[in-house]
């Protein structure tokens, strides 16, 4: 081959060589360009991911709103199923109810004759068998119109069917009627027969009568004896008093406020977040228990003056809320209207029935009676005045539970709160410092960043196609000595694209290195944000946990001051008594 | 083994006062507020260290008497937060053998005493006691939270 020859060939490489590399710098803001798509995808990604989690949330939300639907539905149609079973069974149980304070109050306005009276009692007396009141009614109307024989018998049959029943009713028409030594007989014979272990759901009304002020000298004393006496031996039993306490403990437990929804980054980082959610929650009983309390104890309860009126009201209840054989249809009554009331949430309902469940055995002792009364009246039967009286005659059992709560909730407060962050972890106690474990985090990230970077290298396809053309350009060089224009030529066309590749590939690592770099100090700054942010609403959680905690010696010193005998109202007809 | 800074074990005289003699581990919890005098002992008692032998029996002492002048059960033993510093976490007062330990961080509490060890660190409370089956939260003016006999 000629100079010239050859000098055209060197000439067309080098042509070559600048298209080459016009080519390479095109190449490579295309792979800007492919960069950016390629973050593109991935934030698409991450948002799609994230989309996908809130439908999995909407549809777990939606099935349980459809549950909730479905029980609600139920419950409601079931309820009135059970009304409907309770006025056919018992329904005619009200005439004897209403006829029993109507007739002491025609007695007092004396416009019903004692024939009328006679009448109904005893037609009543026929249709509803088995009910002990409609015996003691007629025993009521007998005694009116001054028949002793008829009231003896008929009240020997009221007392066969329901002893203590006719004992307190007897006790409370006297006692409206003010003969107070024949009405303290009576309550003296109802409560002799007492067993303080066992108290049947009627003896409520023996505290209702005491808190709103019906019994007289006479009967209050003996009472008040008897109930003290009582709460005294009752209150030796530590197992006894150790179910009062447990079950506060759950009442108490059952009222808390929710954490703050504006603590949203340690929920993202910590595992132990449930932990701290609780014991928050957890601590603010003792604050809400006294507010509550100050509530109740709060104004005056509006009480009749005329004492009749006080009686007939407990008189009412006597005879309406505490008749066994209706017991078992007015709890399923009961349960479905917490399911009602819980909007269909079984969950619910059934925690709130469960801490109703000691209101519904048969028989109480005595403390679980007070309990009774003071955790839910309108349950119990009893006045919000009743409800007073035995929180004051409660309240050790309160500060007790409120102290237990206290102490679980500072056991269960964990040693560390764990972080997890972007694949690093740490356990944060009071040891911690926080410019420490940002410092970690920092280190931990820029690691990992330059560990990415560390492995974009010229290794592997690319060198191996660097040291392809490089042979090729021998060869080349070789074929041009030779003068083999075609093979020549060839080996530059491999030498030109094998090189121009790995040219390519070396050209782009600087950039790619700085992506990787940009991205580490991208994720840097947030992941020590995060950790900053987790930090700080770890530290309002605990103060806020503290202050909340520092309440329950508040609620114990407002119990302190209770005083239950104070709650023991006097009779409106003996204000000036002893 | 926690090293026993005070240890009277054997027929001393500790054991054979009029405390010592009628306590009991029967009988019903003590739920009243505690006396001055207890607390005082317990209070002395974690400084023990430092005090001679016959102070030491006074103080163990004054603890027994808390439950034996009102007849009632006397605790395994009570379990307080320790001043002496680290690593020292809490300490232990047995009150039959009357042994004063003070034990480290991690170090396990023997008898049944590890349960009030939390508590105890706490801060919350003056001491811990520990009976068979419950634990006695004393908080530092007396009062006492005891907990259910499954806490």
């Amino acid at each position: 081959m000629t100079d010239p020859a050859i000098a055209n060939n060197l000439r067309s490489i080098n042509r070559a060589l600048d298209v080459m590399q016009r080519n390479q710098s095109v190449l490579g803001e295309q792979q800007g360009v492919l960069q950016q798509s390629v973050n593109q995808v991935k934030a698409t990604g991450d948002q799609t991911r994230a989309n996908l989690l809130t439908l999995v949330q909407q549809f777990d939300a939606f099935q349980r709103q459809s549950e909730f639907r479905h029980n609600l539905q139920v419950a409601e149609t079931q309820i009135v199923q059970v009304k409907q079973q309770l006025e056919t069974d018992y329904g005619h149980y009200k005439n004897v109810r209403r006829l029993a304070t109507g007739t002491l109050q025609a007695l007092d306005s004396g416009i019903t004759s004692h024939g009328t009276m006679r009448q109904v009692s005893e037609e009543l007396m026929l249709l509803t068998p088995q009910y002990w009141l409609a015996p003691a009614l007629v025993a009521v109307a007998a005694w009116i119109r001054d028949d002793p024989a008829l009231a003896a018998q008929a009240l020997a049959e009221a007392n066969r069917r329901s002893n203590d029943k006719t004992s307190l009713f007897f006790a409370l028409v006297l006692r409206r009627h003010q003969r107070n030594a024949a009405a303290a007989r009576w309550l003296g014979q109802y409560t002799a027969r007492q067993d303080p272990a066992r108290l049947s759901s009627e003896f409520m009304v023996i505290l209702d009568a005491v808190s709103v002020g019906v019994f007289g000298h006479e009967s209050k004393a003996l009472v008040m004896g008897h109930l003290m006496d009582w709460y005294d031996r009752l209150s030796d039993d530590q197992a006894t008093v150790d179910r009062q306490v447990t079950r506060w403990a759950a009442q108490l437990d059952a009222h808390r406020t929710p954490v703050d929804p504006r603590y949203h980054v340690l929920p993202q980082i910590s595992s132990t977040w449930p932990q701290l959610k609780d014991l928050y929650e957890g601590a603010t009983v003792h604050g809400l228990a006294e507010r509550r309390l100050r509530a109740m104890f709060d104004g005056s309860i509006g009480q009749s003056e005329d004492l009749r009126v006080r009686v007939d009201n407990i008189l009412e209840d006597l005879v309406s809320d505490f008749d066994a054989e209706e017991a078992p249809l007015r709890h399923r009554e009961q349960e479905l209207k917490e399911l009602v009331k819980a909007k269909g949430d079984q969950v619910a309902a059934d925690k709130a029935i469960q801490l109703a469940k000691p209101l519904r055995e048969a028989t109480h002792d005595f403390l679980t009676l007070i309990s009774n009364a003071a955790v839910d009246p309108k349950k119990a039967g009893t006045s919000p005045g009743t409800q007073r009286f035995a929180v004051a005659l409660a309240k050790d059992w309160i500060s007790q539970a409120s102290g237990r709560l206290e102490a679980a909730n500072v056991v269960a407060h964990p040693a560390a709160v764990r972080v997890d962050i972007d694949g690093w972890h740490h356990l944060i106690d009071n040891t911690t410092s926080e410019q420490q474990v940002v410092h970690d985090l920092s280190t931990h990230i820029d690691r990992q960043t330059e560990r990415a970077v560390a492995a974009v290298r010229f290794t592997g396809l690319p060198l191996t196609a660097a040291i392809c053309a490089g042979l090729a350009l021998l060869c080349a060089l070789w074929a041009g000595i030779e003068q083999s224009v075609g093979i020549a030529v060839f080996f530059v066309l491999v030498t030109l694209g094998v090189g121009g590749w790995a040219a390519y590939q070396v050209y782009g690592l600087p950039a790619r290195r700085a992506e990787l770099r940009k991205q580490g100090e991208r994720r840097k700054t947030v992941a020590v944000g995060q950790l900053r942010g987790g930090i700080a609403e770890l530290l309002d959680l605990r103060a806020e946990r503290e202050r909340e905690l520092a309440l329950a010696p508040r609620l114990r010193q407002y119990l302190e001051q209770l005083n239950g005998a104070a709650f023991a109202v006097r009779a409106p007809d003996q204000l000036r008594g002893v | 083994m926690p090293k026993p800074l005070i240890t009277k074990t054997g027929n001393q005289n500790l054991l054979s006062g009029p405390m010592a003699k009628n306590a009991t581990r029967g009988g019903r919890l003590h739920t009243g507020r505690r006396s001055e005098n207890y607390l005082r002992a317990l209070r002395a008692l974690d400084g023990a260290g430092s005090l001679g032998t016959v102070d030491t029996e006074k103080f163990v002492d004054d603890i027994r008497r808390e439950f034996h002048d009102r007849y009632t059960a006397q605790p395994l033993g009570i379990v307080g937060r320790c001043y002496l510093g680290d690593p020292f976490e809490v300490h232990t007062v047995t009150l039959d053998g009357s042994i004063i330990d003070h034990y480290r961080r991690g170090q396990e509490l023997p008898g049944g005493m590890e349960k009030a060890r939390t508590l105890a660190g706490s801060g919350s409370y003056a001491a811990i006691e520990v009976y068979p089956d419950r634990l006695v939260c004393l908080r530092p003016d007396g009062t006492v939270v005891p907990l259910g006999s499954g806490s």
